[in-house]
């Protein structure tokens, strides 16, 4: 299976989780929560799930 | 003409002759299975839309609906209604090209592909409706529009219709449907994924230029069925549209950039603005038409220069991830489809792409089989034709492509895995995460002819022909029998 690179993160302020392309991942920009609208790096995430075929 | 920011909605002055939306509402508006309106008071932004849209689906039912009384981004009463769904059954569709309802089935796209060569070249006016009103500065604020958020994890409210645009010194438009996220008043990322806008997007950033760009925000349904169909780079989709209408699209100079970028005189609301190369913004997530969310991403910022409507104007939206949403694109792709093949192995019959496809990933394709191997070689077409199937079956044609328990009935009965299945590896994988990823799959569902195999069952053609319902049951339930 070749899938498209992305990743979940869940945010550190609701705990929500959202989906994000892997282009993102060290690309040095802040993520923005589709539920609360903090951003944060991914690195600040509460946690991230990166599991990749 | 106004520049004052307008706080009532004025009455709409239909120009004679011509094609708009508020016409076309007005053709439907009488029968409740096509038109519903809502006077309520909605928020957009709170997913009251989606959700009227989401249960009128559930039940079965796909009429388009005006929003009378939407709030707009900030949370206050907005000046325009917005309608969506308009698209959602294949016989609204042909209403928009003027085709008879019967033909809403595989004629339909055959007609749009023919409709295709019928261009007629737009016509430049001066007075145009779209310029009754302008905010421009300040006053252009994108979140006094009645902005949809449709889906629980979309990354805010989203305008859903087309950009329009040209390559520097080109003078043919390419209009596409993009989303436009409603960042800030004053600019929004735009997600510029379709081959030829990416082309004149490229072609502006070379030459370090701002990128001049429009998101029409409603028109005659006929004018967007129009600018869907793949037509080759260099097609000017204004008179693409043209030909759809069978009228002229009627065109205006901008407000910001004057003859150099020429606007649809009679769309609802336009939004101009500039791409500055490089400034990009976080856009997504977003339910896209696969039903599952596009991941966040980096997208180019449109920042807005001047917004402009037409008086009486309404906000047109599409329910993304929704039927009107794949008729949008399968239409288009079945004739295409199906012309190709005639051309290539001329035995189709018919081609749908279904719902369970999302209107883009699957077909189903009939033929009059000649050969064993015809089949394969239709499917083989047409994958390499439209890149982005992934499943493609074929069926003898007395299997109706647009009943799915037929379609599958085929697969279960005449499909031998050892023969009939084949795999495409390797190719494009989507633009979204789907388990197929860069694979292809193409089912040859045809009945088997090289060796002795059993016939489906069926009542005689001639007794189906002499006995019609309402002449035996004794208590019809419906004229429709």
């Amino acid at each position: 299976m070749t899938t498209k690179n992305i990743f979940w993160a869940t945010c550190p302020s609701c705990g929500k989780d959202f989906l994000v392309d892997g282009s993102l991942r060290h690309a040095g920009v802040q993520l923005i929560c589709p539920f609360c609208s903090r951003r944060f790096l991914p690195d600040e995430a509460a946690k991230l799930d990166e599991r990749h075929s | 003409m106004s520049s004052s920011l307008a706080s009532v909605r004025s009455p709409r002055s239909p120009v004679a002759g011509v094609k708009d939306l508020g016409g076309f509402l007005d053709s439907i508006k009488g029968d409740p299975a096509e038109y519903q309106s809502v006077s309520r008071t909605v928020n957009p932004m709170n997913f009251d839309v989606t959700a009227i849209l989401e249960h009128l689906e559930r039940s079965g039912r796909y009429p388009a609906v005006r929003f009378e009384n939407p709030l707009d981004v900030r949370g206050d009463p907005s000046l325009f209604p917005v309608v969506a769904n308009l698209w959602a059954t294949r016989e609204r569709c042909a209403d928009a090209v003027g085709m008879p309802r019967s033909d809403a089935g595989a004629p339909l796209g055959l007609r749009f592909a023919d409709m295709v060569d019928a261009k007629r070249e737009p016509v430049v006016i001066k007075d145009a409706p779209v310029h009754a009103n302008i905010w421009r500065g300040d006053d252009a604020d994108m979140l006094r529009l009645p902005v949809v958020r449709h889906a629980e994890m979309d990354l805010g409210g989203v305008l859903t219709m087309a950009l329009a645009m040209h390559a520097p010194g080109e003078d043919f438009y390419n209009i596409t449907f993009v989303k436009q996220f409603a960042e800030s008043p004053r600019g929004g990322g735009v997600t510029i994924h379709s081959a030829h806008l990416s082309r004149m997007l490229r072609a502006w950033e070379r030459r370090g230029e701002t990128v001049p760009v429009i998101n029409i925000l409603g028109h005659h349904p006929a004018f967007w069925i129009g600018t869907l169909n793949n037509t080759p780079y260099g097609d000017n989709e204004y008179a693409t549209a043209g030909g759809f209408l069978h009228e002229p699209v009627r065109l205006a100079p901008s407000v910001t950039w004057g003859e150099k970028f020429l606007v649809p005189a009679d769309a609802e609301i336009i939004l101009e603005g500039e791409i500055t190369p490089g400034e990009m913004t976080v856009v997504d997530p977003f339910g896209e038409i696969s039903r599952q969310y596009q991941p966040q991403e980096l997208a180019p910022m449109m920042r807005i220069t001047a917004i402009t409507f037409r008086d009486g104007a309404i906000m047109q939206d599409v329910f993304a991830g929704h039927r009107e949403h794949m008729l949008l694109g399968s239409i288009p792709r079945e004739g295409t489809i199906y012309k190709h093949l005639a051309e290539k192995i001329g035995t189709v019959t018919a081609v749908n792409m279904p719902f369970s496809g999302c209107g883009r990933y699957t077909a189903y394709i009939s033929i009059q089989k000649g050969t064993d191997y015809q089949a394969k070689q239709a499917a083989l077409h047409a994958a390499a034709h439209v890149p982005n199937l992934q499943v493609v079956v074929v069926v003898d044609d007395d299997i109706d492509v647009f009943n799915e328990e037929d379609v599958l009935w085929a697969v279960n009965t005449y499909v031998d895995p050892a023969t009939g299945i084949d795999t495409i590896k390797n190719l494009r994988p989507p633009t979204d995460a789907r388990g197929m990823g860069s694979t292809r799959v193409l089912i040859d569902a045809t009945r088997p002819t090289h060796i002795a195999f059993p016939t489906r069952l069926r009542v005689p053609p001639e007794a189906m022909a002499r006995i019609q319902l309402n002449d035996w049951l004794d208590n019809p339930p419906t004229a429709a029998m």
